[in-house]
């Protein structure tokens, strides 16, 4: 279990390196709600991997057949943490 | 699970774990979410959802729930947990059945199930070959024990094992011992919460006091802060001044209505603006024009004569006529005529005659008769005839005559000297008077007659001596005249041969002549004919030549032309078409315009109505900035609450880190006393809890147990 100073450094790096590379944080925020659509319709997991490639995060060897549910939870907790830091004023929209 | 995220760089791919188990944190609903798309409910849900999140747990689609939870187990992530939740059903009395539960240990594997007949065979491999690998490996595969685990046990714990009953007491034992270490885990879960509790520390500054209030547990069940008087005092008069202001602002909206009403009629006639479409006539109407293919007939017509191919029979008949050889026949003829040799023959008898040698025998005989010597030998014996004077001759003819004579005059004489002598008068001699001499008679006789002779030899040699000069002369003359008619006559046959051979060659210069000329006439007239041919032919092809250019001189003219109708007609099509885009552009100018003046109407009434808000707005000045002050003051009392709390929060954090530090010495011990439990799948499975700290979290969870954890962010405890 990560302590809350872990989660926050987490939090702190992930935001410098989505302003680092300039990513579009609707664009995660979109991607993380298409993540979690992927826990209510499996079937929905290849459009979700379209997504991520098609945003140019990934390329299409880097991924599998099977559902990688880290990746779920990656896309999920950015979103969380994006619309935290938009709220908050330290990432813009 | 191989993801290259391009601009997150490598950061992401080596902290991706991490933030999926932050996810958790950050969005609580993720780990049951993820555990209801595997199939699951309730706690179980949670389980395979942090089983699934760690990246323990194979998430293959159509993978069995049961696989997940066994791989979960097996993978040391939710070890324990899949104790706790087969009561609940997922592997309801299998070990009543002689079937290990599931997740029984951390390194183990699966259990299979084993008949009766099974077992039995695998206790006696025991008792006669003992704990050798194979033996081992099968009862790992029934026990799902590790075989290092089952060597630990000894050939007796392994055949009680074995036994039925053996079975059901480490089932009992094991829950025991699961119950023991997970009051182990709970009691350090525990002490650490009890050292993560929030303590306080109090402040005083010169503005206020703090004030936290504790129950009996240490928990904080209170805090508050205690202003100075002087800072009271400050407030309390800002409050009167806040009084006032605020009926001031409670009048200003009276005040300000005028705005609004002008706002609204602004905002009405904006809206009748802003929705209308002024330049919709002009719009549609330029749909029309740039609809238009006004050009179309002619550019059909430009496009027909384009392709006009009017020209082409008298291009056609042209090449044919530029292909023509009409003249061939006669330049062939030429050809045959100039190369013509019809005089050959008689150039050839020419020159047989002109190397005639006809009269070369004529010539030869006479050039033989003109060198003939025939009378050379008539000229010899007369040059031998003339040769001797006469007296040479007259002297050779006495000699001769003498040598004829003198044989029958000594025989004269002999016989007149033998009868002298006979008769006796050898002696006797008579003399004869003068200078003669005395002699006899017969003798004188004698010679007289000789001299007589001799006198008439003399006279006959001179006769002699002249008739042979004219002998001689006479063959002379007769041999010259006997060579000089030969010679005439072989002169006479040589001019004769000459001629003859002359008069042929003449003849065969004419026959040359002839033929030459023969020859010559014909091979002009060939040339004649090739020229004729060759006229003929070039005439016809500069005929041919002469319509084929009028043929694509028509058929460009066409083209040209319908090209130029085609670029009539595109240019008329696109005018028309501009000046649709034309009117399009000025309806829609025109219908923006109209909106823009809605657009101005609108503005207006939102900026008297942003008056309206502002002059209200405004008139809570002197109420807020009383407020704020006040306000100002509340912080600067609560500013000794603050720092207690903050301090408080680091003190708090020293203390969770040891408390961390005793639960984890507490899960160490229960590690410890594993091996005493190895045949235990339930000490297997504690043993493995204390391997993984998300194992700690899904065993709270499951046991009802929360623990928290201070964020220095918002200041607040939240649950973990």
């Amino acid at each position: 279990m990560a302590t809350a100073q872990e989660v926050q450094q987490i939090k702190q790096d992930l935001i410098a390196s989505i302003k680092e590379e300039g990513l579009d944080p609707n664009m995660l925020i979109q991607l993380g709600d298409m993540a979690e659509a992927v826990l209510k319709d499996k079937s929905l997991y290849p459009q979700f991997l379209q997504a991520v490639v098609q945003n140019g995060l990934a390329e299409d060897q880097d991924f599998s057949s099977e559902i990688d549910y880290q990746l779920i939870g990656f896309f999920v907790a950015t979103r969380e943490i994006v619309k935290e830091m938009m709220a908050s004023g330290k990432l813009g929209a | 699970m191989g993801l290259s995220l391009k601009k997150f760089g490598s950061w992401v791919k080596s902290n991706i774990k991490s933030i999926a188990t932050v996810a958790a944190i950050v969005y609580p609903p993720l780990i049951p979410s993820i555990g209801t798309s595997l199939g699951f409910s309730g706690a179980a849900a949670t389980v395979a959802g942090a089983a699934a999140l760690s990246g323990a747990a194979s998430a293959v689609a159509g993978d069995k729930p049961a696989d997940i939870l066994k791989n979960a187990a097996i993978g040391g992530v939710t070890a324990g947990v899949t104790e706790a939740v087969s009561g609940s059903g997922l592997f309801g009395g299998a070990a009543d059945s002689g079937v290990i539960p599931a997740g029984t240990s951390a390194g183990g594997t699966a259990p299979v199930e084993f008949s009766p007949q099974q077992l039995s065979e695998l206790s006696g491999q025991v008792a006669s070959q003992g704990l050798i690998p194979s033996v081992l490996s099968s009862i790992s595969k029934f026990t799902g024990l590790s075989t290092d685990t089952l060597g630990k046990l000894g050939v007796a714990g392994v055949q009680a094992l074995l036994s039925s009953a053996g079975a059901s007491q480490i089932a009992k034992q094991g829950k025991e011992a699961a119950q023991t270490q997970a009051d182990a885990q709970i009691r350090a879960a525990q002490i650490a919460a009890d050292a993560t509790k929030f303590r306080p520390v109090g402040v005083t500054t010169r503005f206020g006091q703090s004030a936290f209030t504790t129950d009996a547990q240490g928990n904080v069940t209170g805090a508050g802060y205690t202003a100075t008087p002087e800072i009271v005092g400050y407030q309390n008069r800002l409050s009167a001044l806040a009084e006032k202001g605020l009926t001031q602002a409670e009048q200003a909206q009276a005040a300000y209505a005028p705005l609004q009403a002008g706002a609204q009629s602004l905002f009405g006639l904006g809206q009748n603006y802003l929705g209308s479409n002024l330049g919709q006539p002009l719009t549609d109407m330029s749909k029309t024009y740039m609809a238009s293919q006004a050009g179309q007939p002619l550019t059909s017509m430009g496009q027909t004569y384009m392709n006009s191919q009017v020209g082409q029979p008298l291009t056609s008949m042209g090449q044919t006529y530029m292909n023509s050889q009409v003249g061939q026949p006669l330049t062939n003829l030429g050809q045959s005529y100039i190369n013509s040799q019809a005089g050959q023959p008689l150039t050839s008898m020419g020159q047989a005659y002109m190397a005639s040698q006809a009269g070369q025998p004529l010539t030869s005989m006479g050039q033989a008769y003109m060198a003939s010597q025939a009378g050379q030998p008539l000229i010899t014996l007369g040059s031998n005839y003339l040769k001797q004077t006469p007296e040479q001759v007259a002297a050779d003819y006495i000699a001769k005559q003498q040598a004829l004579l003198a044989p029958t005059q000594e025989n004269q004489l002999a016989l007149l000297q033998n009868k002298l002598q006979q008769q006796g008068r050898t002696g006797l001699s008579v003399a004869q008077g003068g200078n003669l001499r005395a002699t006899t008679p017969e003798m004188q006789a004698y010679y007289n007659a000789l001299a007589q002779s001799n006198l008439q030899l003399s006279a006959n040699a001179n006769a002699a001596g002249q008739q042979q000069a004219q002998f001689g002369a006479g063959l002379l003359s007769q041999g010259l005249g006997l060579t000089q008619g030969q010679q005439l006559a072989g002169a006479g046959l040589y001019g004769q041969g000459a001629a003859l051979t002359q008069n042929q060659q003449l003849a065969g210069a004419g026959l040359y002549g002839q033929g030459v000329g023969l020859t010559q006439g014909q091979q002009l007239a060939g040339a004649n004919l090739y020229s004729q041919g060759t006229n003929l032919t070039q005439g016809q092809q500069l005929a041919g030549a002469n319509l084929y250019s009028q043929g694509t001189n028509l058929t460009q003219g066409q083209q040209l032309a319908g090209a130029n109708l085609y670029s009539q007609g595109t240019n008329l099509t696109q005018a028309q078409q501009l000046a649709g885009a034309n009117l399009y552009g000025q309806g829609i100018n025109l219908t923006q315009q109209g909106q823009q003046f809605g657009g101005g109407l609108m503005s207006q009434g939102a900026g008297l109505l942003n008056a309206y808000y502002t002059g209200q707005t405004g008139a809570y000045a002197p109420f807020t900035t009383a407020m704020d002050t006040t306000i100002g003051l509340e912080n600067l009392a609560q500013q000794p609450m603050t720092l207690g709390t903050q301090i408080g929060a680091k003190t708090t954090a020293s203390a969770a880190q040891a408390g961390g530090l005793l639960s984890k010495g507490i899960t160490d011990a229960a590690k410890i006393m594993y091996p005493s439990n190895a045949f235990s799948a339930s000490g297997n499975v504690l043993s493995g809890l204390s391997n993984s700290p998300g194992v700690a979290s899904g065993l709270n969870s499951l046991f009802g147990i929360k623990t928290y954890t201070f964020n220095p962010t918002t200041s607040q405890l939240v649950p973990v």
